[in-house]
């Protein structure tokens, strides 16, 4: 009898359709709609008939330039950011064994943000344009170098997290002192409108410029799915699994870099959308690390979209920015989830 | 040596650890054989999970070697090396409330690819470890709410759906009740009937005596002693490596030793 209910429970969890494939189709429904919604808010009200006509390229020239070069843009870009954000706060979680973790822990956001402040204070970003985004890429690169340097020396993934706040730590403290030491009040209005985060103003050329890094970053960490598994039940495990942890860590490290760091070059640090968006589709998946992954970074899109439809709904003098928004959603979510852990519930 | 033995499957040459500057263990040198269970006895801080963690490839070692099949541990692709070696680690904490399906079929990860396909035979794998350990019923229960012994039976049934020739379990026992203790030494003693190597840490003298086919007793920075629980769980030798006298005993034939009381001679005995 034993045998036959063992038999016929493991029968049919094959018979059930993949819940990952479900709850992935229901937000990239929800990011195209979110998305197409989006076409529609901004400076110049448009109606359906103009919006469909400007995506096609059809009608009035000056809406498919709206549509095409200031709205479709930043819509793009809001997705990637937020998937990649979604993405890497997913695989670090897992990584770090650790629901608190999210991609500004580790110190690649402000390592990137840190570059990036580097080129506008030396004005480099003034003599070429491409200066801001190289140099936040080069910051979060080594951010990178500098975790991945303690990962390859088999570093608990405790030391890793701590050597990621103390990066955090190190690079704030330069942004400020470069804050501090500006040399006038436009340098350093320019610095803080670029710390705090938007995707307002962007191109396609942003779009190009980061997406090579983006998929590339995304696909490395979509495929660490296994180790992340494997680690549900400790590092031990997860090694006599024949996961390689160094190597994994490597991976997730790198990713993350690639994916977050480019983001960072073209709209600033926009935090807690890594941190939230696995804790939200976790129940969908049933929490196994593996199937968080892609339904984290669509709904890490799904989110920056709808926020960036916020800030530019929210009618005040200037627009909001974007990061200041996450913040503000995603901050109480933080301390909340504290609580929650400090409780013991299961998350 | 025993170089005409078929059974031998691991083999430990003069392993030393060493944890910061102080040497744990030296010289340490055992052979595993198929169809056999190996119970790892002694005190705490002696260093019986170090000698498991060395003996499943997952601690560094100061020297020495551990041979799986006749070929080094550090030789072995890492993934065909989890195929034929399963670890149990002692305590270990699941992080996600995942299912007990889930947790089981972690198991298979050294057998699929990555895009984590089953088949057939993960299946059957899964099927056999959830069957030995009676945990049909607990399936798609949520792991984080299992009580002790159900736990324990998941987290077996995972190191079980492995299917390694071996398996190195450290203290699989630990904090269950008798009913859930005695179940748990059944399976992994009827693995070994099947022909598997079975190396198990643990604490319960009586359990150790009662199930084991070979006792290794460590203590004192090395092997104390090492064989047939007669000889090796000796009164003399409970004595040096605990420190305590234990009363001894016969039940269906099997001989059983029930640690009494401690010696007052041996004062130094805590490790």
């Amino acid at each position: 009898m034993t045998h036959h209910a063992a038999r016929s429970a493991v029968a049919t969890a094959k018979a059930r359709p993949s819940i990952v494939v479900t709850v992935s189709l229901a937000l990239l429904g929800l990011l195209c709609a979110t998305a197409f919604a989006s076409l529609f808010i901004g400076y110049t009200p448009l109606d359906l008939g103009q919006v469909t006509g400007g995506l096609f390229g059809a009608g009035d020239p000056r809406v498919t330039a709206i549509v095409h070069e200031v709205r479709a843009p930043r819509i793009v870009l809001a997705a990637l950011i937020g998937a990649a954000s979604g993405l890497a706060g997913a695989a670090l979680q897992a990584l770090f064994r650790n629901p608190l973790v999210d991609p500004g822990i580790v110190g690649v956001t402000s390592s990137a943000s840190l570059g990036a402040v580097i080129a506008l204070y030396f004005g480099l970003s003034a003599l070429w344009p491409l200066a801001l985004p190289v140099a936040a890429m080069a910051g979060a690169g080594l951010a990178t170098l500098v975790l991945y340097g303690l990962a390859a020396r088999n570093a608990t993934t405790l030391t890793v997290v701590l050597a990621g706040v103390a990066i955090s730590g190190l690079t704030i403290a330069l942004t400020s002192l470069a804050m501090n030491l500006s040399p006038n009040p436009f340098a350093l209005a320019e610095l803080v409108d670029w710390l705090l985060g938007s995707v307002k103003d962007r191109s396609f050329a942003d779009v190009t410029l980061v997406l090579p890094f983006m998929l590339a970053g995304g696909l490395i960490l979509l495929t660490s799915g296994r180790g992340l598994d494997a680690l549900t039940l400790g590092e031990d495990s997860a090694r006599s699994l024949g996961i390689s942890l160094r190597r994994l860590r490597m991976q997730i490290i790198v990713g993350t870099a690639l994916a977050v760091g480019s983001g960072v070059a073209v709209s600033g640090g926009i935090g807690f959308v890594g941190l939230v968006c696995p804790h939200l589709v976790r129940p969908l998946v049933r929490h196994q690390p593996r199937h968080v992954l892609l339904p984290s970074a669509l709904a890490g899109a799904v989110l920056l979209v709808s926020a960036d439809i916020v800030v530019r709904l929210i009618a005040t003098g200037q627009e909001l920015m974007l990061g200041v928004i996450t913040a503000l959603v995603g901050a109480p979510f933080f301390f909340w989830l504290i609580l929650k852990t400090g409780r013991g519930a299961p998350l | 040596m025993t170089k005409a033995d078929d059974n031998v499957i691991v083999e430990a040459r003069n392993l030393a650890v060493t944890l910061g500057a102080k040497p744990f263990f030296r010289s340490v040198s055992l052979t595993l054989r198929r169809r056999e269970m190996v119970g790892i006895v002694g005190p705490n801080g002696s260093g019986k999970t170090t000698l498991v963690r060395a003996l499943a490839g997952l601690q560094p070692l100061a020297s020495g070697s551990v041979m799986l099949e006749g070929r080094s541990l550090d030789r072995w692709d890492r993934r065909a090396l989890a195929r034929n070696l399963a670890y149990h680690p002692q305590g270990q904490s699941i992080q996600w409330p995942v299912s007990v399906r889930r947790v089981v079929e972690l198991g298979r990860i050294p057998h699929i690819g990555a895009w984590h396909r089953l088949a057939p035979e993960d299946d059957k794998a899964i099927e056999d470890a959830v069957r030995r350990t009676r945990i049909g019923h607990l399936l798609e229960r949520d792991c984080t709410t299992l009580s002790g012994g159900e736990r324990a039976r998941a987290m077996l049934a995972r190191a079980l759906a492995v299917k390694a020739p071996v398996l190195m379990a450290d203290e699989p026992v630990a904090a269950l009740d008798p009913y859930h203790q005695i179940a748990t030494m059944q399976i992994l003693h009827q693995a070994a009937a099947r022909g598997d190597c079975i190396v198990v840490v643990l604490h319960d003298l009586p359990l150790a005596s009662r199930f084991c086919d070979r006792i290794v007793v460590v203590a004192e920075g090395g092997v104390l002693a090492d064989g047939p629980p007669d000889t090796a769980l000796s009164s003399d030798i409970v004595r040096r490596a605990y420190g305590v006298s234990a009363i001894e005993g016969r039940h269906e034939g099997r001989r059983y030793v029930l640690p009494w009381s401690i010696c007052p001679s041996d004062g130094d005995a805590d490790g």
